[in-house]
């Protein structure tokens, strides 16, 4: 080792890079599975830790809703300071995106494996791209469109995780744990240590429409083949945020002009490409772009005379202190920055006026009216905003219910989550998918604001499917499973069923029977979908719930500058009156339990019943 | 070396053998079983004294009364042998108190365990497929306390792969005991119907349902119970509840059963909340007709008779059990010690 170049001071720089970065991914993924259901309920971890790293979030909502969230302001104000110290090293050291990025890269691109590619290294276009990228969005965002999550590192990397690496690991896991219970191990370790593995089994999810998703990481990873670190040089958003931050960062690069032997090792392999013009113009000073350097501190061990220090001096005041290596100017005029800003607006502008978001009278709603969002959600056009299409919340819905849109919405919707109850109801008692939310784009809610204050839509009976309306046949799933006592049966007669089935219809005096078919109350039903998804009749269930009446007004008790996203447009329409807007529907509820109840009339709505 | 990196064939067929019997022991675990499973279910001893035990007792004594009443059928021991597997299964799948009816009582759940323990049981497992979330549902309706610090485990089989299928029509004869020919709807929908493997691989299967109204079933005790455990409900709502449920209880034969009739939902069954009374009483038996007819008398509002209940006329007809309460010996007992 002693004959190896650079600096052995800088080896252990990189040994703790590597560590942090290890752990740090191994943070995410514990985190990831931290949030899955149950663990959720029962675990208080701290959830939305690595969405929260994420200032682009925070930046981009605050544009979208003209408000800061303090609230979220915490860990992502953080990652700026570090940034504006020592430039980029969230993207080198933390980001779980940038690491898996790596960990492709060693058992993909280095030398040797299937994918080597020499010139990888050297190759530095395209970097403005992620400029462009966030000025674009950034435009987009000021109408509410939001362009950036599709790029966001934390998001993408969440993302990828619950729809495309969560359900294999799931199947995979439950069906070691299923072969266990097939050979005997399971019984053998319940008799033995009285564990039961059996409730080890994951929640078993599947997505619709997993596939961008996988394509996108695949995208992602694949890009590494022609540019190292591809994405992180010139396509990531957040990245692009943090490179201009970088620009003032008081950890440089220094180089020696007198002991550069000009070997390009460091331009060769340095990460992002930061170095550049050592081989043109060799009596030109070296150009470090502290901008795209992620701080990896290869260069510093690998140059042969040791000319690299990368140090954290604060700006000298006297002349004759020694200058950091000057910066390369972002290669985009200015005519550019406002052209790409431009654009986002035109973007953003153009999606907001689309026809589909105005329907007359039914503006506040989706159009499409199978597109049942989760509860809590903010009103449509604030919940495209806030969304970072994270998959958080497919991930913890218990029931799977929760499913990735693909044009349901519009394009503006892609990867936003959908109720759809034929998979998986809103579960009655579940607060998952509001806990977990980074962004409160599904406000958090408590499950009494799900019966009171919240609508997902209405249920429909279909009456020429239902087996009890259009066969006669006694079926009462749909009135059995609802908590919420909103689907009510009635005696109907009917004459087209036969008085006694082994007679004829055609019978003198066989015509007309009476039949209990199944109504929807209005006022009770809240649209959760478990009616819907217990329905017997197959596979186009006759109790379906729509959008209509959905009401997403909803104010969480929790909501300020300091603890909780503040959405102006929402709390001002509705700030006064929707407490006693569900007085109604509190009183006729407990005017069932009371009449159904034999103990006379109970004194709370709010226990469990 | 010019072979170095390559794979020798000798390595090849090494890790290709190796990888098919991983795999092929791995794909079993996604496998249906190809051929139907039967019950290994021990069958139902003969009734010993009476045919049907019901023992009432005081609010505070309903562990003492069902203890009773199983002593009166001849003792646990006579159901559970040293070493079996039971499988118990309690009503505990919806989201409501005790007081609200809709479940097995938790003294009476947690009394049967603890016998079931005494009586050397291996592996106790209270078994029901709920239609709420299952683990607010247990939480709720007692059953979680009920089994604390016992070896009994809870389970909801959520998942299809622990089921297995049973034939159930390969269980129902072609002609009812009066000699008329029986449409098995099984058979002429063809309808595949699965139970857990914890059911079809225990020794012991104890039913222990809550006297309930129900809506669609009329009434729901040991024979709709049943209902409570398998994989494919929706196409008994479909194909007609009540000839499904005299089918199922032809295949499947409980072990014990134990009618919790404490306190009765009598309306809007199964769930509720509706109207409860109070009978304060645990039922045992080993016929579900008989038990069933003997506990219809508990459903005092609707005046439930045991001829208006169209499943227990079918499985009468089909021989499954006795459903006139003539023809039985049944033994009333008024408090646990008398």
């Amino acid at each position: 080792m002693a004959s190896e170049p650079g600096n052995a001071g800088a080896r252990w720089i990189i040994a703790l890079r590597r560590a942090t970065q290890v752990i740090t991914f191994a943070a995410f993924v514990l985190l990831f599975f931290g949030t899955t259901e149950p663990s959720v309920q029962r675990a208080s971890v701290p959830r939305g830790f690595f969405m929260s790293l994420d200032f682009l979030n925070t930046l981009k909502n605050a544009i979208a809703s003209h408000h800061v969230a303090v609230y979220a302001l915490g860990p992502g104000l953080l990652i700026l300071l570090l940034t504006l110290w020592g430039g980029r090293i969230f993207c080198g050291w933390l980001c779980p995106l940038g690491t898996s990025i790596d960990i492709a890269d060693r058992l993909l691109f280095r030398k040797g494996r299937l994918f080597y590619n020499p010139k990888r290294t050297e190759t530095r276009r395209y970097r403005n791209w992620k400029y462009l990228y966030l000025l674009i969005g950034l435009g987009a965002i000021v109408f509410g469109v939001d362009l950036l999550t599709f790029g966001d590192p934390l998001s993408l990397i969440t993302r990828t995780f619950a729809l495309c690496f969560y359900c294999p690991f799931a199947y995979v896991w439950n069906g070691a744990i299923g072969l266990g219970d097939h050979l005997g191990i399971l019984r053998a370790v319940a008799r033995i240590t009285g564990v039961d593995m059996n409730s080890w089994r994951l929640v078993p999810l599947a997505f619709f429409n997993a596939w961008p998703a996988l394509l996108m990481f695949i995208g992602v990873i694949g890009l590494s083949a022609y540019q190292e670190r591809f994405w992180c040089r010139n396509l990531c958003p957040y990245g692009a945020l943090l490179a201009l931050l970088s620009r003032f960062a008081v950890l440089r690069h220094y180089v020696s002009k007198e002991g550069c032997i000009h070997c390009r090792k460091c331009e060769g392999l340095s990460r992002m490409g930061a170095y550049e013009n050592l081989d043109k113009r060799v009596q030109d000073p070296i150009e470090h772009n502290i901008g795209e350097c992620i701080q990896c501190f290869r260069c510093e061990t690998i140059c042969p005379p040791d000319v690299i220090q990368i140090q954290a001096r604060m700006p000298g005041r006297s002349p004759d202190a020694v200058k950091p290596e000057p910066q390369a100017d972002i290669d985009m005029g200015r005519r550019r920055v406002l052209a790409a800003i431009g654009v986002g607006m035109l973007w953003g502008a153009t999606a907001r006026a689309n026809a589909g978001n105005y329907l007359g009278k039914m503006r506040r709603y989706a159009k499409n009216n199978r597109a049942i969002r989760p509860p809590g959600a903010l009103p449509e056009r604030q919940f495209l905003s806030a969304c970072t299409r994270c998959a958080e919340c497919m991930k913890v819905c218990p029931t799977n219910g929760l499913q990735p849109a693909l044009l349901e919405t519009g394009p503006e919707g892609f990867w936003t989550p959908l109720l759809t109850p034929a998979i998986g109801p809103c579960a009655e008692k579940c607060t998952a998918c509001g806990d977990v939310c980074p962004t409160h784009a599904i406000r958090p809610f408590s499950w009494q604001d799900k019966r009171f204050k919240l609508k997902l839509g209405l249920a429909n009976v279909n009456q020429s499917t239902c087996i009890a309306w259009n066969g006669g046949r006694d079926c009462v799933v749909c009135a059995e499973v609802c908590p919420y006592s909103a689907v009510v049966f009635r005696d109907k007669m009917d004459d087209g069923l036969a008085k006694d089935d082994t007679r004829p219809i055609t019978d003198p005096g066989n015509r007309g029977k009476t039949k209990r078919v199944p109504t929807v109350d209005e006022k009770l039903c809240t649209g959760c979908g478990i009616c819907e998804y217990h329905c017997p009749v197959l596979p186009e269930h006759s109790i379906v719930v729509y959008t209509m009446q959905e009401d997403r007004d909803f104010r969480p008790a929790q909501e300020g500058p300091l603890d909780g996203f503040v959405r102006p447009h929402w709390q001002s329409r509705k700030s006064a009156g929707k407490d006693t807007e569900y007085e109604a529907t509190r009183e006729e509820y407990k005017r069932r339990q009371d009449a159904a109840s034999p103990g006379g009339p109970s004194s709370s709505t709010g226990g469990p019943l | 070396m010019a072979d170095k990196g390559k794979l020798s064939r000798r390595k090849f067929l090494e890790i290709a053998g190796g990888a098919a019997v991983l795999g092929g022991l791995y794909s079993i675990t996604f496998q249906d079983e190809s051929a139907p499973a039967k019950p290994r279910l021990r069958p139902a001893p003969a009734p010993a004294g009476a045919d049907i035990v019901a023992v009432e007792g005081a609010p505070t004594d309903y562990a003492a009364i069902t203890e009773r009443a199983i002593n009166e059928m001849g003792g646990i021991e006579r159901f559970v042998k040293k070493g079996d597997r039971v499988a118990l299964s309690p009503n505990m799948g919806w989201m409501r108190t005790p007081e609200q009816a809709a479940a097995t009582h938790p003294d009476v759940l947690r009394k049967v365990v603890e016998m079931c323990e005494r009586a050397g049981a291996s592996r106790i497992t209270c078994i029901d497929y709920t239609l709420d979330d299952w683990q607010m549902a247990f939480d709720i309706c007692g059953a979680n306390a009920a089994v604390k610090g016992t070896k009994a485990t809870l389970l909801s089989p959520t998942d299809e792969g622990m089921y297995r299928e049973v034939d159930v029509a390969s269980f129902v004869p072609a002609k009812t005991s009066e000699g008329a020919p029986y449409d098995c709807v099984h058979r002429a929908n063809r309808l595949v119907q699965k139970v857990p493997r914890e059911i079809l691989e225990a020794d012991s299967f104890i039913v222990m349902p809550i006297v309930k109204d129900h809506e669609a079933a009329t009434i729901t005790i040991s024979m709709k119970k049943l209902m409570g455990n398998i994989w494919n409900r929706k196409d008994y709502h479909r194909y007609g509840l009540h000839p499904c449920i005299a089918e199922l209880n032809m295949a499947l034969r409980p072990t014990l059963i134990l009618a919790d009739a404490t306190r009765v939902l009598q309306t809007r069954g199964p769930k509720g909340p509706g109207e409860v009374t109070i009978p304060n009483q645990v039922v045992a038996g080993v016929d579900p007709v008989a038990v069933d007819a003997y506990c219809t008398r508990f459903l005092t509002v609707k005046q439930i008779t045991p001829d208006q209940v169209q499943h227990l006329m079918l499985a009468a007809q089909m021989g499954r059990g006795q459903i006139d309460m003539d023809k039985l010996k049944i033994k009333e007992i008024s408090g646990a010690n008398a």
